[in-house]
């Protein structure tokens, strides 16, 4: 064994144990052939063309976004829709290290990079459906527009996605092997999740307050001042049935990545955040309750939008809220698995009624649905679980690193042990 | 046989001729070969009610016939068509038919200050509420103002407009009827108190461009008058690419 | 309750940060609009409108924007009632006039240049600004195409360059501020307008322009000034001869002008940005002290055991 190792040799093993995953690049590849990815590639394949047609042709060529409805499809689920179902860092971290819930450290990681992720690819939404993407800084360092409330979601879309990276950062840095770093991003959690929450309650609530400045254009039953509060509760629920989504697909598929007492752990995990998300349904449901009675259009919930919203309450507010209730109290983790993707469909008809089906609900002639923005949104989301998964495999998030696992400082930091 | 009888049988034998050619126009031709009373001119048929023309009045308020049937050989009365008709008219250098009747006949309105001279007293529209067909009262002219005024601020774009005063002083029973706002006895011209518009003292007050068009297509529309843009302003052919306005 | 300096530091660095912020942002922000009082605007008169679209040849020669198919002589183009186009800046509209059948009422639509402009609140980059002339305009130099103004405009105002994938502007009526209104000159339509529709002036004085011609008048005009009141007041004011929502205009916009609906909202920032560090801190140090008295709990019961 010589004890002369070239510089060359340190980086392509450092390149095939941290990237390739311990294999040669030709082992590598042909692993890669596997009908998910099959599938996946296909689909990259079509809209991957429809999202460089916008970068040609301009929005108009593959959006039906118009005039009267300038936020089409394509934006609002990137936007609307994305960044609630982004909101599991923020939960999950406040539940751990304010609120001393030590049971569920486990999917504070996991949580933390479904949240980055999914503002990152909220930025990419954005990017494809800027009228100037490169513009995109320009609200931070150019122009400010203060009086906006798009402004503040501007901003802190920016701020709360650095803050998700640096609330991830241990696990990258346990991943490289950079020792100090580690303890210095172990170190500001508690900062960082603190300035997240404090982030995400207000650019979720400001997400409802765009459409305040939309009064005649959005139906009155969806329209209320109580808007912004009613998009940050239900960032809540959709937040925590993300983080049971999540946990049951990659339990199933990536089951090889989780170490066993997490895995020994989660159905009773689960119970404990379907309990939560059926609290927050509830009250959700309560404040909607208070909304319509302060808008005082009871007589609109008599016309065809108004037995939509009525379906929307029911059937996707108070119902799952049962249904979680239901299978907490028969301990049954399969019912509130499906509860939650529910939920999840159910946040999307909110979504989509307040950006798009309630909103310039008094114009003929609307269109909501062009199958080439349902091609682009399926394309992207694709890519997300694609850069999730390469994640996943490689950096320890569901399960700790074995290095470091002796020397645990996230556990210190609720114990009076830790001198950091 | 006397020189009047030659008269009256020429004038016979052209009014046969008058009323053969005029077969498709007249309704009312006499079989023993009279003078007919009157002559129902129906070729803008399409767009225009059917002229009814009394010969029987004018030939009573006529010295002679070759007042209206002039340069006429001695003793002859021709048809209009028969000089003033499409092909002989260019030879000869004379007015075709339709510039024939109307300046004979409006040319004589004009003079004696009697009878039609609106476009719509002979020629009603087929489908409007206009006038009658022939004014029997005919309206004295105040005998104020110019005849005709040439509007040409816009030669840019378009043809001048000829604005004919005095029919329009025909039609109203008034001077104020168009001349408003202004002292009884008077009628100032449009200008005097119409010029610039915006005057910041009186938003109110049109400018002359404003005033002109309410005026005149506010009346226009009422009466069935042309309305439309291009009716007054003609387009020129070559259109300027700068707006020359005032 | 024992806490690391650093640790303190940290929370209380965040809670600082964030509440300087916060104030940064409430004197940046949410401003009252005073009003210039010497703003202009237009009075339409919706009873003489004939609908000779000579205010659109005008618009469209000033600003060189495309030729359109139909030109502008060709009424036929009335037939169907339009909306907001990328490719022209104001546009004329016609409604069957109900006190007369089968006679027609033109409307001229274009942008109204409201008081307080919602589309002026909207933008996150202040691309959209009120003038102290009057008119409301567009900045091509920091627009980023978010179109958060075109949801914003109660009128449906402006329209996007959707064809254009790399500079598409935000296209509205500019009431000629470059050529025309900067320098306090008539703006393009109002000058070709052969039946004087519009009256240009200080909007001050079209109020009390509109209100005499319509006391001159009572059974000519309706008595209302379209645009006096509405979302807190416009520069482009309208009179007309029958009751407005006949004419398409929106009557339910209300007389709040559109930036205060998300001022009430954006006042909370500061109040969150200063409470929420204190009160999660507080969630947190509560949570320790829990933690840390559990734990020396445990290690006296063993002690006791042991005895």
């Amino acid at each position: 064994m010589t004890e002369y190792v070239g510089k060359a040799n340190v980086f392509q093993s450092w390149i095939k144990e941290r990237i390739l995953l311990g294999l040669s690049l030709k082992g590598y590849l042909r692993s890669l052939w596997k009908p998910f990815n099959i599938v996946a590639g296909i689909i990259i394949l079509i809209g991957l063309p429809f999202i460089i047609m916008r970068y040609t042709q301009g929005l108009g060529a593959v959006t039906h976004a118009s005039n009267d409805q300038p936020w089409s499809l394509f934006l609002n689920w990137g936007l609307f829709t994305g960044v609630p179902l982004a909101a599991t860092g923020y939960i999950m971290a406040s539940a751990v290290y304010l609120f001393g819930q030590k049971d569920y450290h486990p999917m504070v990681r996991p949580a933390v990079l479904t949240g980055f992720i999914g503002y990152l690819f909220a930025v990419i939404f954005l990017l494809v459906d800027l009228g100037r993407p490169w513009r995109l800084p320009y609200p931070m360092i150019s122009s400010f527009g203060t009086a906006s409330v798009l402004f503040l979601v501007a901003w802190h879309v920016a701020l709360y996605l650095s803050t998700q990276f640096v609330e991830f950062c241990p696990a990258v840095f346990e991943w490289l092997g950079a020792n100090r770093f580690r303890r210095w991003a172990i170190g500001v959690t508690v900062g960082a999740t603190i300035f997240g929450v404090i982030l995400s309650t207000l650019h979720q609530s400001a997400l409802g307050a765009l459409f305040l400045l939309a009064p005649g254009k959005l139906h009155p039953l969806w329209y209320s001042e109580f808007l912004p509060l009613f998009f940050f509760v239900s960032s809540i629920f959709a937040g925590l049935s993300v983080i049971i989504a999540e946990s049951t697909i990659t339990s199933r598929f990536l089951k090889h990545r989780y170490s066993s007492q997490y895995l020994a752990r989660l159905p009773g995990l689960t119970l404990g955040l379907g309990k939560a998300a059926s609290f927050v349904l509830f009250t959700y449901f309560g404040l909607k309750i208070v909304g319509l009675a302060h808008g005082y259009h009871w007589n609109l919930l008599n016309t065809p939008y108004g037995y939509w919203f009525l379906v929307e309450l029911f059937g996707f507010v108070l119902l799952p809220s049962f249904l979680f209730a239901f299978g907490v109290r028969n301990r049954s983790v399969g019912l509130i698995r499906f509860t939650a993707f529910f939920t999840i469909i159910g946040l999307a008809v909110n979504r989509f009624n307040v950006s798009l089906i309630a909103l310039n609900w008094q114009l003929p002639h609307r269109v909501f649905f062009y199958w080439k923005e349902v091609i682009m949104v399926i394309t992207i989301i694709t890519i997300e679980i694609l850069v999730y998964r390469w994640i996943v495999n490689r950096l320890p998030v569901y399960r700790e690193h074995p290095v470091y696992r002796e020397v645990d400082f996230e556990e210190d930091l609720l114990t009076k042990k830790a001198m950091v | 046989m006397t020189t009047r009888n030659t008269v009256v049988a020429i004038l016979c034998l052209s009014i046969c001729l008058l009323v053969s050619s005029y077969a498709v126009e007249s309704k009312q031709t006499s079989s023993s070969g009279e003078v007919p009373e009157t002559y129902t001119l129906g070729r803008l048929a399409k767009i225009y009610q059917p002229v009814e023309f009394s010969h029987e009045a004018h030939t009573y308020i006529t010295e002679g016939c070759e007042t209206c049937h002039h340069y006429s050989q001695e003793g002859e009365t021709p048809s209009c068509n028969e000089c003033h008709n499409s092909s002989s008219a260019k030879d000869l250098g004379i007015a075709d038919l339709k510039e024939a009747y109307h300046g004979n006949c409006m040319g004589c309105h004009k003079k004696m200050e009697m009878g039609p001279t609106g476009c719509n007293e002979c020629h009603a529209k087929q489908t409007s509420k206009a006038p009658p067909v022939i004014q029997t009262t005919t309206k004295k002219s105040s005998k104020a103002g110019p005849e005709t005024l040439t509007l040409n601020r816009l030669e840019m774009k378009y043809e001048p407009v000829v604005f004919s005063h005095e029919m329009h002083t025909l039609l109203t029973e008034d001077c104020a009827a168009c001349h408003h706002h202004s002292t009884a006895g008077e009628t100032p011209s449009c200008a005097e108190c119409h010029g610039a518009p915006f005057n910041p003292e009186n938003l109110n007050l049109p400018g002359l461009k404003g005033a002109y068009h309410l005026q005149c297509m506010g009346c226009h529309k009422e009466m069935g008058a042309p309305d439309g843009c291009t009716e007054c302003h003609a387009k020129k052919d070559s259109k300027k690419s700068e707006s020359k306005e005032k | 309750m024992k806490i690391s300096r650093r640790k303190f530091f940290k929370i209380a660095g965040v809670a600082g940060g964030g509440s300087i912020l916060g104030k940064v942002k409430s004197a940046l922000g949410v401003e009252q609009f005073t009003g210039w009082p010497d703003r202009v605007g237009v009075l339409t008169d919706l009873t003489r409108c004939v609908g000779c679209r000579s205010c659109e040849a005008a618009c469209n020669e000033i600003n060189k924007l495309p030729q359109p198919k139909i030109p502008f002589e060709d009424q036929s183009v009335l037939e169907k009632e339009r909306r907001a186009d990328a490719d022209y800046y104001t546009y004329v509209n016609r409604y069957p006039d109900p006190k007369n059948k089968g006679q027609w009422i033109f409307r001229k639509i274009q942008c109204n240049h409201c008081d307080e402009p919602a589309c002026a609140s909207a933008c996150l980059v202040k691309a959209l600004r009120k003038t102290p002339e009057g008119p409301v305009i567009w900045n091509e130099k920091v627009c980023i195409g978010c179109r958060y103004c075109m949801t914003a405009c109660p009128f449906y105002v402006p329209a996007y360059e959707y064809s254009n994938a790399f500079s598409p502007n935000v296209v509205k009526c500019t009431m000629c501020y470059d050529a025309r209104t900067s320098q306090g000159k008539v703006p393009a339509c109002v000058e070709a307008c052969p039946m004087e529709v519009m009256t240009f002036g200080k909007r001050r004085d079209l109020i009390q322009a509109a209100r005499k011609r319509i006391m001159d008048h009572p059974d000519r005009y309706v008595d209302h000034i379209y645009g006096e009141n509405e979302v807190g007041g416009t520069c482009w004011l309208y009179i007309s001869g029958v009751p407005f929502e006949k004419l398409g205009f929106p009557t339910d916009v209300g007389t709040k002008p559109y930036p205060e609906f998300t001022r009430g909202f954006l006042s909370m920032v500061p109040a969150v940005l200063v409470v929420w560090p204190a009160l999660l801190g507080g969630f947190y140090l509560f949570t320790k002290n829990r933690e840390r008295m559990a734990d020396e709990e445990e290690e006296i019961i063993p002690e006791e055991k042991e005895e």
